[in-house]
């Protein structure tokens, strides 16, 4: 069996571009917040989102994404001598919406006619999503036929889970996942109409959170099995060294209170890893700032963690929920805090609801070498863990 | 480096026809595939269905066939009061998504004025959520998620959903693709509308007995060299549609 090893990790948010921009953001809490002007929010119950600065949407018309552009931008960032070296065997790509931004009321194929006719294929960049990942993998010339991972908000994570069960089983060497979602009106009316969404800026863990704030974001990690490239180009080489996947079977749009599908892939993930639970000192939560989402995690992480030994912290305060990004976002920040030793606070935490002290913070709070779990759910139950720890 | 799978249920919707081995139910007009009803699918009712999308639809459609060929029962029918969920993945790939779904969605943002979006459409704007359906509907508790590709083969899900029983997560698997909407056609010239799911296991279920229904050999086996092949006895499969086509036919 294969280790999989980090050798890239970069990420677009809020907080503008680069891991290390998004990271001395989170320490020195900044709020990466706009009003949001891409489309009327009148109808809608927040007027704020984590905007990417300076990212448009697609213009009326326009036959290309702007995710694309944004997916591109962070392929471009890897470094030379690293994408000289490395031979990426497959690309997996991992968003909910993908190029939604192209479905505009005004945009060129929106029209009924166009509808039943079906899409013109050279037409749409960015949708349907498998074109989309089709596309991305052409331009970077990837022989084999890319593919997305679909699970709502756990994408990402799942993209990688998978990523890493390609390499541990020698299937593949190397794998990026490219993981990218948008604010659009689609999305944000949605979740304003499903109650999800919050008025202000997201207060995860906090007794009188009131939703989420939308954001968008993207990363791109890169894994292999290559041990050396991982040491040459990351001032702290690290792994992914577990990865666990299950569902509530509970309720198609709320979390289950029991927690039972979010502890079962955790403890999958320790499996993987080989370590019991009690050596994570680290968790990077999906903390969305929604009452059900927050207990729900506190649940599994009292439950899991009984000694409270371990600190935890949630980023979208700071930048918002990226969706099907959201994972790898975090899953970089992790290769991060291995490096930097020190945990962002969270933002938007002021008064913490019963079970998060000592647990979460608003403070950054230093820490010792040790395993990191990042943990995100989504829409449909569905639960996903990773483990990251740097190599001695 | 081989290992194997054993198929212990098939079920689809198709144009010509929708059910299980044995099983079959022949549409007169292909258009009907579009009109699914909860009577004419589940042997036990599921509230949910009647407001899934026709994407959500076809896939619950076709897992709901393949489980009863398998011989799995909804969660309501136990008689115990909570009954164990079980580790069974459900794992699906699709050339389109749910884009038909998102058309749907966009529309109701596009009058003047503007009509208040649906909430109840918005949920079904996510293509694994006919997944979470499934999971709810038989307590399934394994990993589940939605491979978007414009391979289409349905190979790509076989493949996880063989690595979900491999790993030991999981005690079975349904897999299997689903297109519907946009960029489908009937004439060949993009992937067929429809959904067809296998469901798999490590070893056949001994309360199931498909061997009178199915003109399938059983055993499904993966072959890992530079890349995943797969094997039904001699023939090699190279599209999931194949694997079955004397069944659905």
């Amino acid at each position: 069996m294969n280790r999989v090893f980090i050798a890239h990790a970069g990420v677009v948010s809020a907080l503008g571009r680069g891991l290390d921009t998004l990271y001395r953001g989170l320490i020195k809490e900044k709020n990466g917040f706009s009003r949001v002007n891409r489309f009327s929010t009148a109808s809608y119950v927040s007027d704020i989102a984590g905007l990417i600065p300076g990212l448009s949407l697609t213009k009326a018309g326009a036959m290309e994404s702007a995710v694309i552009e944004l997916a591109m931008g962070l392929i471009r960032e890897l470094p030379h001598e690293l994408s000289q070296q490395i031979k990426i065997g497959r690309l997996i790509t991992a968003s909910t919406k993908g190029g939604i931004d192209l479905l505009r009321t005004d945009s060129f194929f929106a029209t009924s006619s166009d509808r039943q006719n079906g899409l013109p294929a050279s037409a749409a960049r960015g949708l349907p999503v498998s074109s989309l990942t089709a596309n991305i993998t052409r331009e970077i010339g990837i022989k084999k036929t890319g593919f997305n991972i679909s699970a709502a908000c756990a994408s990402s994570t799942i993209a990688l889970a998978k990523a890493g069960e390609l390499i541990r089983s020698g299937r593949e060497h190397t794998v990026a996942v490219l993981a990218m979602d948008l604010v659009t009106e689609f999305v944000f009316s949605g979740f304003s109409a499903i109650g999800s969404m919050g008025p202000g800026p997201a207060m995860p863990f906090d007794r009188h959170r009131q939703g989420l704030t939308l954001g968008e974001g993207a990363a791109l990690i890169v894994l292999t099995s290559r041990e050396p490239l991982a040491r040459k180009h990351n001032p702290a080489p690290s792994e992914m060294a577990g990865w666990g996947i299950a569902g509530d079977a509970a309720h198609l749009a709320a979390p289950d209170k029991m927690a039972a599908g979010l502890k079962t892939a955790i403890l999958q993930a320790c499996k993987t890893a080989k370590i019991s639970p009690e050596r994570i000192g680290i968790i990077s939560t999906h903390g969305t700032g929604t009452v059900y989402n927050d207990a729900m995690e506190l649940k599994a992480i009292n439950d899991l963690f009984p000694s409270k030994a371990v600190m935890a912290n949630s980023i979208k305060g700071s930048i918002g929920h990226t969706l099907g990004a959201s994972g790898a976002i975090e899953a970089a920040l992790c290769t991060k805090l291995l490096e930097e030793k020190t945990l962002p606070g969270t933002k938007g935490l002021i008064d913490p609801e019963q079970g998060a002290v000592p647990i979460f913070s608003s403070r950054n709070r230093t820490f010792e070498t040790t395993p990191v779990l990042t943990i995100n759910s989504g829409f449909g139950g569905i639960n996903a863990a990773l483990i990251f720890q740097v190599l001695p | 480096m081989k290992n194997n799978a054993t198929i212990i249920g098939i079920g689809w919707v198709t144009p010509a026809s929708m059910g299980r081995p044995g099983h079959v139910h022949k549409f007169e007009n292909p258009k009907e595939m579009f009109r699914l009803s909860g009577k004419s699918v589940l042997d036990t009712p599921y509230k949910a269905f009647g407001r899934m999308d026709p994407f959500s639809k076809l896939g619950f459609s076709a897992i709901a066939f393949a489980m009863a060929d398998a011989g799995f029962s909804p969660i309501s029918s136990y008689k115990d009061d909570s009954p164990a969920k079980q580790t069974v993945a459900a794992i699906a790939e699709s050339a389109t998504g749910c884009l038909d779904t998102d058309f749907s969605y966009q529309a109701t943002l596009s009058g003047d004025p503007p009509h208040i979006p649906s909430p109840a459409l918005f949920a079904y704007t996510l293509p694994s959520c006919f997944l979470g359906e499934a999971a709810i509907y038989y307590g399934l508790a394994g990993e589940a998620y939605m491979i978007e590709t414009i391979e289409n083969t349905g190979l790509t899900a076989l493949s996880f959903a063989m690595d979900s029983l491999d790993t030991g997560n999981c005690k079975a698997a349904v897999c299997g693709i689903c297109n519907l909407g946009p960029g489908t056609a009937l004439d060949g010239t993009g992937p067929a509308p429809g959904a067809l799911f296998l469901v798999l296991g490590k070893e056949p279920s001994p309360s199931v007995d498909r061997k009178g229904n199915s003109s399938l050999p059983l055993t499904i086996t993966r072959q890992i060299t530079n890349g995943d092949r797969f094997y039904l006895g001699e023939n090699e499969v190279t599209e999931l549609a194949k694997l079955i086509q004397k069944d659905i036919t």
